[in-house]
């Protein structure tokens, strides 16, 4: 192996102000214990891709009138009260894609499992309100 | 859900607390679920008339949604670790919720609303 000071000096010219960085080394993927194919990138990027889409559309769907319409406060405080959990269940509602992606792509770690659970949050979580809105 | 290989649950204080805190998140689902169907009943036996078998299965289907997903998410998260099984019922949480919302919105196309 060559000796990196020996390294340093030939790639320093004479009369050079600027040190010529030597390039970094490449950590080889399999060291870092975790799967990174492209195909898996790509189809993890394809998934992440239609949460973000459904969650739109769930924003849309909440935010439509037919819906809007079921979601009225109630008098006093139980009213009030009434009236905010039902407003954060609309919230879940919409990020309940990207928490479904999130979850499946982070904690499962066999992949044919982590794709199975990623594509029956896709279909589960399609968003009936907005896309029967458009029927 | 098969997740990471997490050590043995230590405080079973904590996941009894979480695990009950989002019960009665899901029992107000719940809650909503069944006061829907008993006024959509009421109401079809004020005008003397039977709810179709779509609706009892939209409005049945929306009671169903919380329970199942509760009880799933306590099942995969019962060996995890307190903080994956909060996430877990997170995420059933919010899933009960979207497919909730789904029924509402095929229960209203048949009732003719949308």
């Amino acid at each position: 192996m060559a000796d990196p000071e020996t390294d340093d000096e030939a790639l320093t010219w004479a009369g050079d102000e600027q040190e010529i960085v030597r390039p970094a080394r490449q950590v080889p993927p399999a060291a870092t214990g975790r799967e990174s194919g492209a195909p898996t990138l790509v189809a993890l990027g394809v998934l992440g891709g239609i949460a973000v889409l459904e969650s739109i559309g769930w924003l849309r769907g909440v935010l439509s009138a037919t819906l809007e319409a079921t979601l009225q406060p109630g008098p006093g405080a139980l009213g009030a009260f009434a009236f905010g959990v039902n407003v954060l269940g609309r919230v879940a509602a919409v990020v309940a894609p990207i928490l479904w992606f999130v979850l499946a792509a982070w904690r499962i770690r066999t992949p044919t499992r982590r794709f199975a659970w990623l594509a029956l949050g896709a279909v589960l979580l399609l968003p009936w309100p907005a896309l029967l809105g458009l029927l | 859900m098969t997740v990471a290989a997490e050590a043995a649950p230590r405080r079973p204080g904590l996941r009894l607390a979480i695990v009950l805190a989002f019960l009665l998140a899901f029992l107000w689902q719940l809650l909503g679920a069944v006061s829907n169907l008993l006024a959509w009943a009421g109401f079809a036996a004020v005008l003397h008339r039977q709810l179709s078998a779509f609706a009892w299965l939209v409005l049945g289907a929306g009671v169903l949604v919380p329970i199942a997903a509760y009880v799933l998410a306590v099942l995969l998260g019962r060996a995890r670790t307190p903080g994956t099984l909060a996430l877990m019922l997170v995420v059933a949480y919010a899933a009960s919720q979207a497919l909730t919302l789904s029924l509402l919105a095929f229960f209203q196309v048949g009732i003719g609303v949308r």
